[in-house]
């Protein structure tokens, strides 16, 4: 694992830069609608190169991101690493705004148990809820000059931990089963402000405190050069604890406060279960291509808030292509992994979608050790009742997968 | 190599292009169709302000209206005689401990005799330019005298101290042999006290410090010094043959300015430094409760006053601008206590402003009045009492100013 650490440690170090770097706030004001805030993709650069097709797909790198069969696939100690930074263009009757922020998405770690199968651990950002709306006007007041700034900032994202085993059936199929933790702690500030040669400010706040459990599992079944894969998530109903709370004001007969807690109470929340269908197809040593179908259950997601949601469907399809996989002395560019890709999705809300065309390489890394992908993803967001509204994005993907044996199987004969 | 060189190349350009060619955002005010399907109030800035600058004054006066009060006390400062119908008056406590005793280098074990030839007080002046006062009373004092100058202060005259004649400092020799004596009597004690400590830390530091408490006056009504914080206290003594010259100086002092005509005073909106004079508005803000209670505005976000000078004194600088720190309040009760004002919660502006002169320019603003607003909404009183008062700071001018009616400010929101 040192020789690992030496070796992948300058891709890390860029990871876990650019994580401090960019200020950690998204806009979306789509997303400010969505109980969870724009819903991240699952996956590492395989699939997330591939517009997120990877339910059908069998490969180690993609461990316990997109499908759980994935752990039956493990042979070796495998870790990934994926995060994208974010650049948004929100469009609104010809005016525009531009944000950036860096979303880490997956962090996992798989290796196997000899017979038993394969372990694994990961941790996802599932969504950022993270959004700013401000807007301002000069007051009529003399002898003052006085902005009146007001707006909704929503801060938070939604973090999926997860420890899952997989098995391989033979040659029939994978199976993985996997327990989730999920927490979501969202707040909500409802700004009022003056700026200029007076300065208040008035904040009225709520946030949510939210834990649950939930199970994920999956199955790939592979028939000759195809692989079908199915899988889905579920959690379970827990409380969620509301605080409702004010700056700026004095509240009842308390005394004067920076910050006055005036509610307090719990109700019942369920976020909604998924499921996902894919196959991939190996059409030759080179060339590889794969389909997902998603569907995320809203109808069944339970909350006192963000009632008015949808079930949305999503499709992905995608195609890699290495130029010479199977060459014993090739160059370099020859068995660089060629990926694009293309997914349409829909949103929580029932008019709004967004979708997304990927193109990007991996770049095998020394020693067969593992994959350095980079990718780029141009999409655009938007709400079909709104016209002349849009959020573009162009996602810069960074992540790296590095695999290493621990031991040999026994059950190997030469 | 190249090819690690490619790679980094493949990443940072894209990377430090789209950081440094664009220009980011940390908000955006887009998409107001979306935010009026979540709160249609938050897509229209008017809907959640409203500005209000109407209130009508009841009266314009000021605080205190009679001597014999708390206010006009200077701890730390010393200032005596008169300027413009104000008298001050000085207090010094000097303090005779352990520490002050050594300075005699004299200790418990000593039996050698002790004896105070003389004892002479010297006050440096600080505005030697002015015109002073030639001479300054001194009298024995007690701690009651202390914040309050009551008549019987002037009964036992210990010395004059008279000015030098570079004007330079005022000093004298105290006359009153019986306060030489209690000094001498107070240092026996104490070295009998420690006698009777032995080596007994404990019992050492129990024994009591004597104090000596002075007041200053002068009978001229129309100078007036300020004096060096630090007055001395020399002392000529002789132990056995030898002759001790010891000086110390006072642990605390202070002075009272005290107004001959504060009855006058008192039904103007003035503001005075060496008085502590406080200017008072009586406002009727009823209208504003009304507002409040019949409309949705029912939050104070901001509220402020703007006020302007009639007239503005510096008895003490040559300058014709000066940098004035207003120490302002608003309360439903009327406050007769400098002490009482000092401990509320009070906000203050400076300013830099003209003498004598009443500009546009020298206009005051009191901002952060609506955490005081937001106190009353309880009560919802009809009236409150907007405060200003001088602050001690940028030194010791002794300045003056009447007030101009302030025009109110205010900004309500909604919170809903």
């Amino acid at each position: 694992m040192n020789d690992m650490s030496r070796k992948y440690s300058p891709y890390s170090i860029l990871l876990i830069g650019l994580m401090y770097v960019i200020p950690a706030y998204s806009q979306s004001i789509e997303g400010l609608r969505f109980p969870f805030g724009i819903p991240l993709q699952s996956g590492t650069g395989l699939s997330l190169s591939m517009g997120g097709s990877g339910i059908g797909i069998s490969n180690d790198i993609l461990g316990m991101s997109e499908n759980p069969a994935n752990l039956g696939a493990v042979g070796r100690a495998v870790f990934s690493a994926h995060g994208s930074l974010d650049f948004t263009n929100i469009k609104d009757d010809g005016k525009a705004t531009n944000h950036i922020t860096f979303n880490p998405h997956i962090l996992s770690f798989c290796f196997p148990i000899k017979k038993l199968g394969s372990l694994g651990f990961s941790i996802t950002q599932t969504g950022n809820a993270e959004s700013k709306f401000m807007i301002d006007q000069r007051l009529p007041i003399s002898e003052f000059d006085v902005n009146g700034r007001q707006g909704l900032i929503r801060e938070g994202s939604s973090i999926v931990w997860q420890a899952g085993w997989g098995y391989s059936i033979k040659r029939y199929a994978k199976i993985g089963l996997a327990y989730q933790r999920m927490y979501f702690n969202p707040s909500w500030i409802n700004v009022k402000l003056t700026e200029g040669d007076i300065n208040d400010s008035l904040l009225d706040s709520s946030s949510i405190s939210f834990v649950t459990n939930g199970i994920s599992a999956g199955i790939q079944v592979p028939i000759k050069k195809l692989t079908l894969g199915i899988s889905g998530q579920y959690f379970f109903e827990n409380d969620a604890s509301y605080h409702y709370y004010l700056s700026g004001t004095k509240v009842k007969d308390s005394t004067l406060s920076s910050q006055i807690e005036t509610e307090n109470y719990n109700f019942a929340m369920r976020p909604a279960p998924s499921i996902g269908f894919g196959a991939s197809y190996q059409i030759s040593p080179e060339w590889l291509c794969a389909a997902d179908f998603e569907a995320t259950i809203w109808s069944k997601y339970i909350s006192k808030f963000n009632k008015n949601v949808d079930n949305a469907y999503g499709f992905s399809a995608g195609t890699q292509y290495v130029p010479a996989p199977n060459l014993l002395t090739p160059k370099y560019y020859e068995i660089m992994q060629y990926r694009a890709g293309f997914r349409f999705n829909q949103l929580p809300v029932s008019t709004v979608s967004e979708a997304g065309i990927s193109f990007g390489i991996g770049l095998p890394l020394r020693e067969g050790g593992g994959i350095f992908d980079i990718f780029f993803e141009y999409g655009q967001r938007w709400d079909k009742d709104i016209s002349h509204y849009k959020e573009e994005f162009f996602k810069i993907q960074l992540g790296f997968n590095a695999g290493r044996k621990w031991y040999q199987s026994s059950d190997t004969n030469y | 190599m190249l090819k690690k060189i490619c790679y980094s190349f493949s990443i940072l350009f894209p990377l430090t292009f789209s950081l440094f060619c664009s220009r980011f955002d940390d908000t955006t005010g887009l998409g107001k169709d979306i935010i009026r399907d979540i709160d249609p109030s938050l897509t229209d800035v008017s809907q959640n302000f409203k500005t209000v600058e109407t209130i009508s004054i009841d009266s314009a006066f000021s605080i205190p209206n009679q001597n014999d009060t708390y206010f006009g006390v200077h701890p730390g400062a010393l200032s005596v005689g008169t300027q413009e119908n104000v008298s001050a008056s000085g207090y010094l406590e000097y303090t005779f401990n352990s520490e002050t005793w050594s300075r005699f280098s004299l200790t418990e074990k000593d039996s050698c005799t002790f004896n105070i030839d003389s004892i002479y007080i010297q006050c440096d002046i600080l505005n030697k330019k002015s015109s002073l006062p030639s001479n300054i009373n001194v009298y024995a004092a007690t701690y009651e005298d202390k914040y309050r100058r009551t008549t019987q202060v002037k009964q036992i005259h210990i010395a004059t101290l008279s000015l030098n004649k570079d004007s330079s400092s005022y000093s004298g020799p105290v006359f009153d042999s019986s306060l030489i004596d209690s000094i001498v009597t107070a240092f026996n004690s104490f070295r009998d006290q420690m006698l009777d400590c032995g080596k007994n830390d404990s019992c050492k530091n129990l024994i009591k410090d004597e104090v000596f408490r002075f007041c200053l006056f002068s009978d001229d009504t129309c100078n007036l010094a300020h004096l060096s914080s630090s007055p001395k206290m020399k002392f000529i003594a002789r132990k056995d043959q030898d002759t001790l010259r010891v000086i110390t100086t006072p642990a605390s002092i202070n002075f009272v300015a005290i107004e001959n005509n504060s009855e006058i005073l008192s039904n103007q909106p003035l503001s005075s430094f060496a008085s502590q004079r406080i200017a008072v508005f009586k406002l009727d803000i009823s209208n504003i409760w009304e507002m409040m209670d019949s409309t949705k505005f029912d939050e104070m976000l901001s509220a402020a006053f703007t006020i302007t000078p009639k007239s503005y004194k510096n008895m003490f600088s040559e300058n014709k601008s000066d940098t004035l720190m207003v120490v302002y309040y608003l309360s439903d009760k009327l406050i007769d206590n400098d002490s009482t004002f000092k401990k509320q919660r009070v906000s203050n502006v400076q300013k830099i402003i003209t003498s004598d002169t009443t500009e546009n320019t020298d206009t005051l603003h009191l901002k952060n009045l609506d955490k005081h607003f937001q106190l009353l909404t309880t009560n919802k009183p009809s009236s409150v009492y907007l405060y200003l008062q001088l602050s001690n700071r940028y030194g010791l001018h002794w300045k003056e100013v009447l007030w101009n009616n302030p025009k109110f400010k205010a900004i309500l929101t909604t919170l809903e």
